[in-house]
Parts: structure tokens; sequence; C-alpha cells
């Protein structure tokens, strides 16, 4: 947080506010800025990190942490921590589907889809989106010592309609002008392309934590045309520890894990899957269980993701109307193509392994950044993105039928229009449905919007022309006009946002933001301390019982009683810089304890083996 | 409800493209074209200016899409091609000057084919599918090289009329108009045939997507 120390010349003026492009990712997320004409990911947390876990815990006391230290609560609060909310973006209360392991609470009754946390009421996955971002957003104010308005969010490419609706409310919600949404793939070429200058067709292969994205895209001297895209934006990272963990449940018999357990399995499914990519077999314990995991069972384990990766990457060929050979570099981008099986999957679709030039973790969120700068409108650099719909966009028809519209991979922005007729004499309205999907049967499809034209005069059947007018702008979203043609009855129809949220409602939660927006940069880093306090206490208290013998009595005395000043501070103090204080010297008077905590362990493990093994 | 797609577009595709309206027009040329006017029209090239005219560029970004999806696909294309000419096979309201029937033994392939699909897919056959979406790839492929072949001709025809014609005003010596509207009827009945196929394949895409998820 070096920008906070940072003095600068009042003479000066302000430098402009940069807009920020945001990666809002499943599992985890990033910033990044471009600043003198280079973009990069900003630290986003005290230990220098870029990387926040897309994780909020929301506590009794109505505080709201977000990321690392959000994660560390979600051992001691599974319930209250929420974490891949992405996974549930725009989906509905039916949609839900609670995956064997996940603690999420449903909240009880009617109504959008919202988990129940302690201290308040339940929240919907676009309010806790809201929160990361948010969160980034204050970050990058922090490392960059200026406001920040505008950002460009990256969603899922094959996100669709509900889905990107709701993250462009969730950016609203947090203060932000959403730019616009860009797909995760098309961020990623854009990152790419730019720094090796290589043109031709390539490939986007964006495996992260919670989706999974394919994007054939064409770089031509600055245009980057998206040819085809195609995925599933519910496959991930996420869901190989889940199959771990499943496995795992299975082969010790398991039944019925409680919260506090099925948390500790995932981190450690997680744990193995990350150690297996390192190496080639890993000792697992968990409770009295234990097993010994090798490269094979994990292959075994995650194999039925491999046909429908496998699926989309050809369907995305397909559409692209290219063969694998056609295809110049597979480049590689979320931290699940960091997995040796994943990149074994890459090269058995595409005849060839797959690249990382940029790290496949920070690619998304420079691309964003440096559409951000792009659009921002200052330059003139002659760099176009052109991007498509992932999926069909259509109305049923008699008989539940689906009649598309745009066909999917159809360039954005995009149009298109449809006339319909009555079939009843003096039929005075119609219903229109607009839905998106691929399938035949428009209940097979998302249904966007449900909508009734009113005030068609008595005509005999066939006679009303009704025109429906689809719109789909830079960011992929969706507008729909109707119109009787003989008498000129419009309407315009508000896609109705599936997440739940009425227009009115998400316009009071901006306003009660703003208001709240100074003092939430206080109380968060407050608690922060506070969460690190708690467990530097808990910790040493831990250990002092643990090791007592490494202590002398003098030293056990001086050391409990600046763990109850630290205690009795963090009760009455307000001041997170105090307590960050009091923190450090804590440890530090702990410093010597420690040490020979280590040195002991080191002789224990080393007693019971021979030297040779070291 | 009944639907029945709306009339022309006001500018032709291949206007905007400032080429001839041709059935096999030069796709690099088509693609240099597109990349150029998106990069001078498209409402991102146009951050700084001001809303009437960003509006503007989103309308005219919006057609350029639109009309270069429709030229670069060999089928779409085709299908333009024939409204051009004046047989538009998406209204289904207007009628057409002939009988919009494929033959009898074509239709009774089509459904000896579409029962082995949908057996396939229910026994779970992926390869027997794969094996039908490629049958029918070429079919559809034979049905539209036949369909443009009849369009190059009704094209020609178009542009000897043209030709002729504003010279003075009754073309005498002129091609027959009615070796013109047979070369029509035949490339919209290859088309109809593309239709099913097109059909067709749609299906086998969504049985095998089935499988697969």
């Amino acid at each position: 947080m070096s920008g906070l120390l940072q003095i600068r010349d009042p003479q000066k003026p302000l430098p402009p506010a940069p807009a920020i492009g945001v990666d809002l990712g499943t599992t985890h997320s990033l910033v990044a800025v471009v600043t003198q004409g280079k973009p990069s990911c900003l630290v986003v947390d005290e230990d220098n990190s870029q990387v926040l876990p897309s994780v909020v815990h929301y506590s009794a006391n109505g505080s709201v942490v977000v990321g690392k230290y959000a994660k560390q609560l979600a051992f001691q609060f599974p319930e209250d921590t929420l974490a891949s909310v992405k996974r549930f973006m725009g989906k509905s209360r039916s949609e839900f589907e609670a995956k064997r392991l996940a603690s999420y609470r449903l909240a009880p009754g009617e109504g959008p889809l919202a988990f129940q946390v302690s201290g308040g009421p339940a929240v919907t996955p676009l309010e806790v989106s809201a929160e990361i971002l948010r969160a980034l957003k204050q970050r990058a104010h922090a490392a960059l010592s200026s406001k920040i308005t505008q950002a460009v969010i990256s969603v899922p490419a094959y996100f669709d309609n509900a889905q990107r609706q709701a993250t462009q409310d969730a950016g609203r919600l947090a203060g932000l002008e959403v730019l616009r949404l860009i797909n995760e793939p098309t961020a990623a070429a854009l990152a790419y392309g730019l720094q090796s200058k290589k043109q031709g067709c390539f490939a986007v292969f964006d495996l992260g934590g919670g989706t999974f994205d394919i994007s054939i895209l064409k770089l031509t001297e600055g245009i980057f045309e998206v040819k085809a895209t195609a995925g599933d934006s519910a496959l991930g990272g996420d869901d190989f520890d889940l199959s771990i963990a499943c496995a795992l449940l299975e082969k010790w018999n398991i039944e019925n894990p409680t919260p506090l357990q099925r948390q500790a399995l995932l981190s450690a499914a997680r744990q193995l899957k990350e150690q297996l990519s390192q190496e080639t077999s890993v000792d697992i314990c968990f409770e009295e269980h234990s097993a010994t995991v090798v490269r094979d069972d994990l292959k075994q384990w995650i194999e039925p993701f491999f046909k429908r990766i496998n699926f989309a990457c050809k369907r995305a060929l397909k559409d692209a109307g290219l063969a694998e050979g056609e295809i110049q570099e597979v480049v590689l981008v979320g931290g699940s193509t960091r997995m040796p099986e994943v990149q074994h999957w890459v090269e058995k679709i595409f005849g060839k392994p797959g690249l990382w030039e940029v790290d496949p973790e920070k690619v998304v969120a420079l691309g964003a950044a440096i559409q951000a700068h792009l659009l921002c409108g200052t330059h003139d650099a002659e760099v176009l993105l052109l991007d498509v719909i992932p999926l069909s966009l259509g109305l049923e028809t008699m008989g539940g039928m689906t009649e598309k519209l745009l066909p999917r991979n159809s360039t954005i922005p995009a149009r298109a229009t449809q006339t319909f007729t009555t079939f009843k004499d003096g039929q005075s309205g119609m219903e229109i449905h607009v839905v998106q999907g691929e399938r035949e049967s428009a209940k097979d499809c998302r249904s966007l919007a449900k909508f009734h034209l009113k005030g068609i005069p008595p005509m005999a059947a066939g006679l009303a022309r009704v025109e429906v007018r689809f719109a789909v702008d830079a960011n992929g979203l969706l507008s729909v006009e109707a119109q009787e043609l003989g008498t000129g009855i419009q309407q315009e129809v508000a896609i109705q946002p599936s997440h739940g949220l009425s227009e009115e409602t998400i316009e009071r939660m901006i306003k009660a933001s703003i208001v709240h927006a100074q003092e939430d940069i206080f109380s968060r880093l407050l608690i922060e301390q506070q969460i690190e306090a708690r467990r530097v206490l808990a910790e040493l208290h831990k250990q002092m019982k643990a090791h007592a013998d490494l202590l002398s009595a003098e030293e056990a005395t001086s050391l409990w009683e600046a763990s109850k000043q630290l205690e009795a501070l963090l009760e009455t103090t307000q001041e997170a810089a105090k307590l960050r204080q009091a923190v450090l010297a804590l440890d530090n008077q702990a410093k010597g304890f420690v040490e020979r905590i280590m040195n002991h362990s080191i002789q224990s493990v080393l007693q019971g083996h021979s030297m040779t093994e070291f | 409800m009944d639907a029945v797609k709306a009339s022309a577009a006001s500018t032709s595709f291949f206007e905007l493209f400032h080429i001839e309206p041709s059935v096999d027009p030069e796709l690099p040329l088509l693609e240099a074209t597109y990349y150029e006017l998106s990069l001078k029209l498209h409402p991102d090239c146009n951050t700084g200016a001001d809303l009437k005219t960003r509006l503007h560029a989103l309308e005219q970004t919006t057609q350029l899409n639109e009309a270069y999806a429709t030229l670069l696909s060999p089928e779409r294309r085709a299908f333009y091609l024939l409204k051009i000419c004046g047989v538009d096979l998406d209204d289904k309201h207007s009628a057409l000057p002939f009988t919009a029937q494929p033959p009898p033994a074509f239709l009774s392939y089509v459904l000896e084919l579409r029962e082995e699909l949908h057996k396939a897919f229910s026994q779970r056959q992926a390869d027997t599918l794969q094996n039908l979406e490629r049958l029918a790839k070429e079919a559809l492929q034979k049905e539209l090289e036949e369909a443009c072949r009849h369009l190059r001709s009704c094209l020609l025809h178009r542009a000897e009329l043209s030709r002729l014609q504003p010279q003075g005003g009754e073309a005498k010596a002129s091609p027959s108009p009615a070796t013109g509207a047979k070369e029509l009827q035949q490339a919209a009945a290859h088309l109809l045939c593309v239709r099913y196929w097109q059909r067709f394949l749609k299906d086998a895409e969504l049985f095998q997507e089935e499988l697969f998820s």
C-alpha cells in the first residue's frame, strides 16, 4: 500500500482518474490498470498480493470482510462465509443447485435467490459480488491515490444475458460506472496479442475456478475478431475439488459430513490437486483417515469433465469454420490450466501443447485494463475488439418451439427483427416470450422475459402485424421492443433481471452504499486487524499450552500479560493502526519462543529418521 | 403465434461492401473491407464523439455486422441473393411464384435419415450420429452448389436486363424473362432442400450435445 504514503505536491493537479480492469473470478479476483501505456495488476492485500480471494464473510455484528481474511474465517464460520458466488449470478431460486459439499444456507421463502448469513438480512449473489468489487475499487483507490469511478469487468464468454445483467448491476452497486463487460478469453487475447504482436487464428482455452470458455479468435493488425465461442458457465477447478472430495468421502466411508468437515475436506482436496501438479504422488490425512493419491487417481476422478470440454472445443472450431490444424497457438488462461492433466487434454484436442506467455492468472485482468484504457477515449491506437454473443436469442412460437432471431456467435452490436401476427379474430393482445439457448423447445432454453403486448385493434386473424426488434449492445446485453405496425402501439420490454432485484431496489442500495463508503474503508482495515489479532492470540495460546516446557516462568508471565493487553485493546480500540502495532509487538516478543519451537520440531522429526532420508 | 419475417433491408449488403451482388465474392477482400469499415464506424472507435455520432455509429456497425455475417456464410449468402432476385424463402406470408415443395423422393430420403438419427440418439450411438451428420453435410453441400449454379445464371440474366433496359424502355432482343424465372425457380427449389438439411444438422448437433452433457 505504498500509494498511501506517497506525498503529492499540492500544486500539481490531480491525475485523471484511470478506469480499472477487473477480473471478477469465481475463486479469486484481480484489478489492473494501464499506467504509462503498460497494464499492471495492483496490490490488493496487506501481504503485497495482487490476488484477492473472492470470499466474503458476514460477521454477527453486521460487518463485512472480503479476501484473505474472509477465507481464513471460512473454517470457523462456514455458513457465514460465502465463496464462489459467481456460480449463482443471475440464477433464480429454482435454478439453485446445492452441491453436495457446499455449505450455503438458502434464505427461506420466495423471492430472489439469497443466502442466510448471521448479523443481517439474507444477501443475494449480486450483493456479494458487489462487496468484492467494492473491495477491489477501494484497494485500487489506495494503491493509485486517485478516486476510481469507471471499470471494465470481465465475464465468462459463455455467460448468458441474466448472468451478464447481474454482473453489470453488481458493478453499479459497488459505485462503478461499468464501461464494458468484456469476455474473459477476449480480454486474455487482447493482453496476449498486444504483447506478442502475433497474427492469425488463435484459441483461448480458459479454465478458471468455476467456468470454462473456449474462444477462437482471428488477430489481424490490431483487430481482435472473435470467430466463435463455446463453453460451460458451471465447470471449473471448483468442480475438480468437489470430485476429489467426493471420491475421498467414498473411499473413507464418511456419510453426512458436517459443514466444518466439508469445508476442511474441500480445502484438502484443493491442496491435493495443487500438489499433484508438482508431484506425482501425495499423501493425504483427514481426521483419522489417510490415503496416498497418485496422478492416475486424479485423472480418473476428473475424466468426466474432459468430454464436456472436448465437445465445447469441437463446437467452437466448427462454428469458426476451422480445423484444429489451422489454429496457430492455444493460449492457456485460468488457474486450472496449471494442472498437467488439463494440459494433456489441450494437446489431445488441438494436437499441440497450450502456451502461457502471460501469467494465466493475471492475463484477464490485464486485458480488461487495456480495454478500459482504450474506452476512455484519449488514445488513437487502432485496436478494436469484435466480440460475439455466446448463445442464440429467440422467441417462443406456437407449440412451445423457439424461433431464433440471432444465432449464437453473431458479432455484436447486433440486431434482428421478426414480424408476428394474430391467430384469432379480434385478438387484442399478444404474449411474447424471449428466450436464450440452442434447444428446440422454449422450456429448455433460458427464459429472459415474458411480456404482453396490449391494445391491438380488433382485426381478422393474420392481419395484425407485430414487429419484435432485438438489439444486443457491445456488452452482449439484449433489449427488446415490440410494435403493432398498424396502430404504432409500441412497447419497450425491460428484460426483467432474473436475479430478482428490481431497478428501484438496486437504486436504493446504490444510494445507501455511497453514504457508507467513507466509513467502509476504515471499518474494513479495523476488522482485518481484529481478525489478525485474534488469529495471533489463538496461535500463541495454543503454542504456549503445547510447548510449556520451552518457556521459562518469567517469559510465560510476560507473554501472558502482553496477550492480555492485546485482548483488552481488541475490545476497546477503533484504530486499526494501533491494533496493528500491538500485534507486531506481541509477535516480536514471542520471537524467541517461536524459534525454539521450530528447532524443537526439527529435532523431533530427525530423531525418528536416519540422516540419509533427508 | 404465427411467425412472419419482415421484408428486405433498405441498403443492399453488397453495396455496403462496394461490390456487385455475386455468388462468389472474394472473401479476403470482404474481410479487409469489413475491418476497414469497422475501424471507422465502430462505437468503440468513436468514444470521444457526441451522443448523436455514437448512436449513428452503433446503428451503422450493427448493419455492417449483419451484412458481413450474411455475405461471409455461403448458405446465408445464397438465401440473400435469392431474396435480391425476388424470392424470399423466409417470408412465409408472401406466396411463392411456384409450388415450394421438394420432390417426394427427396422428402422420403430425409425422413428415412431422420428416423435413423432419432434411433441413434435413443441408443446413444455417438458414431452413428456423427456419420449421419457427415452425410447430411455432404447432401447440403451438393444442394447448395446446385443452387449457386442457378443463382449465377440468375444474376447474369439480371445484369443483362439492367444493361439493356436503360437504353430504351422495353428490351427487344433481350434474354427471355422466362429463362430467368426458370433459373430462379431452380435455385429456390435447391435452397428449400438446403433448409431441410440445415434443420437436420441442427437436430444432429443438439442430440450430440445432449449425449455429451
